[in-house]
């Protein structure tokens, strides 16, 4: 059931989402048009035009983001607390599924917006050595981090590529979270879950001031620092990683156990 | 077999006010039965207990022996008052949503329906009207085989000819094993329909009786003895 809900979930997000792929793409090219015309000859009217189309370009990167936002919001809220959620929640499904499949599409929004932002940038500036120029840079950084810390190097970017992933899931569910506490309230709801995530924020915020103050009690010499100077890199992104599987965990079994036994729709 | 539909000292409270309060009442399969009452007597909040869309405040609800449940989902069939529909839909579309999601429901039900109801299958929701909006809610309804049909203001916005439609599908559509509840106050137009009525008053049970019984021991119809119960 899970591949079903994500089958409609995607559809009717994907309405918003590709029309707002496809212009900001299509306004990179006519960007990098623009650029090349503008070096060769500088007519005032080219150079007009050109800076509405950078105005445009970049209007567009803001509404992908700000839409991106909006849409992992008013999903939840909408399609599942709203008039929509009599239907999701009369639907044979558990409401771990419906929870779950909010937060992969959300996901998968943030992430797609991302690589298609860094391809619009990869177009604006395409020119004819570009990708022997990144494929450069690539090589460079490499040799670098190969350099500075071996071999580990590599791993420490697929941690931190774990990590971010993970600190996306956590920062969504508690705004599920969030909003799911809101709704046990009779009257205000919004302002509920607007308090909610402030006291959520606060509680995270008090637990990593006290995994710092404890981590910095911890006496390190010079001598153990150049020791593991590999290691502690590694240390503080698992660190990262396992702090944010706890709040995500922590978050969806809030919003589960909300929405499985104190669901109020009205 | 287990009734159908099962209320033990059932309580729902919104906050500090009381919807629902110790109510026991059971139904069985197999009836029709109309579930009246003023406005805000709890015919709602009743339903949506039912549909898991609420949680009891004490007491319990049991569909077919169990809580609400995805078991339970599968076999209740549910017409919520209010449109539940995306509007980006085409009919089309929310037709193969049900079949997705619903083992016993029947797409051709539903296509002959909104034949004979002249619907346009490929129309966007977004572009119907408000009545026809609610005739295709309906029509998804009884399209599915289910054991249990719970039907909130089934006919409040439709007009008196897809009214009379919809109540002869309502009774054609149901089978010996299911129950159909109707919750409305428009009683007159649905009395010819009805096995049994439940009147809900100030969410309390004020009376459980066949149609039958009313009429012979009371010489009355449902629409003058709710008329007489809730006399303002």
């Amino acid at each position: 059931m899970l591949g079903k809900l994500l089958k409609y979930e995607v559809k009717s997000t994907a309405r918003i989402f590709l029309p707002l792929y496809a212009s900001l793409l299509i306004f990179a090219v006519i960007n990098n048009i623009f650029i090349r015309i503008n070096g060769e000859n500088n007519k005032l009217v080219i150079s007009i035009i050109s800076g509405i189309s950078i105005a445009a370009y970049v209007f567009i990167i803001i509404a992908i983001f700000v839409f991106t936002l909006f849409v992992m919001i008013q999903r939840f809220y909408k399609n599942l607390l709203g008039d929509e959620g009599y239907l999701m929640f009369t639907l044979p499904v558990k409401t771990g599924e419906n929870i779950i499949t909010k937060l992969l599409a959300s996901m998968m929004w943030v992430i797609i917006s991302v690589i298609v932002t860094l391809l619009s940038i990869i177009i604006i500036s395409y020119n004819d050595n570009i990708f022997i120029s990144i494929l450069n840079s690539l090589s460079k950084i490499s040799l670098e981090i190969n350099n500075v810390f071996g071999i580990s190097g590599y791993l420490f970017f697929a941690e931190a590529f774990i990590a971010i992933i993970m600190t996306l899931a956590t920062s969504i569910l508690m705004v599920y979270a969030s909003i799911a506490t809101g709704q046990m309230l009779n009257r205000h709801k919004l302002l509920g879950a607007f308090g909610a995530y402030l006291a959520f924020n606060m509680i995270m915020q008090i637990i990593v001031s006290i995994i710092v103050v404890i981590a910095s009690a911890i006496e390190l010499n010079t001598v153990i620092l150049m020791e593991y100077k590999n290691t502690i890199p590694h240390l503080i992104i698992i660190g990262i990683i396992f702090f944010n599987l706890t709040f995500t965990a922590i978050y969806y079994i809030i919003t589960n156990l909300i929405l499985s036994r104190r669901l109020n729709l009205e | 077999m287990n009734p159908i539909l099962e209320c033990k000292s059932l309580t729902k409270k919104y906050g500090n006010t009381g919807a629902l309060s110790n109510i026991d009442l059971t139904i069985q399969r197999g009836r029709i039965v109309g579930l009246l009452g003023p406005n805000g007597s709890g015919k709602s909040t009743l339903i949506k207990l039912a549909n898991g869309l609420l949680t009891p405040t004490g007491g319990e609800i049991l569909i077919n022996g169990s809580y609400p449940g995805i078991e339970t989902k599968k076999i209740v069939s549910y017409l919520p008052e209010r449109t539940y529909l995306n509007d980006w839909m085409s009919v089309k579309e929310v037709i193969d949503f049900f079949k997705d999601f619903y083992s016993n429901f029947k797409p051709d039900k539903a296509y002959e329906m909104l034949e004979r109801l002249a619907i346009n299958p490929n129309d966007k929701l977004k572009t119907l009207s408000k009545g026809t909006k609610e005739k295709v809610q309906l029509i998804l309804v009884m399209s599915r085989e289910a054991d249990l049909y719970l039907l909130d203001e089934p006919i409040g916005g439709v007009d008196p000819a897809a009214r009379d439609y919809i109540l002869n599908t309502i009774i054609n559509n149901y089978n010996e094993k299911a129950a159909v509840v109707i919750s409305t106050h428009l009683i007159a137009d649905i009395e010819s329909v009805l096995d049994d009525v439940v009147f809900l008053a100030n969410g309390k049970v004020a009376l459980t009786e066949s149609v039958d019984e009313i009429r012979e021991k009371q010489g009355k119809s449902i629409d003058g003895l709710f008329r007489e119960v809730f006399k303002c």
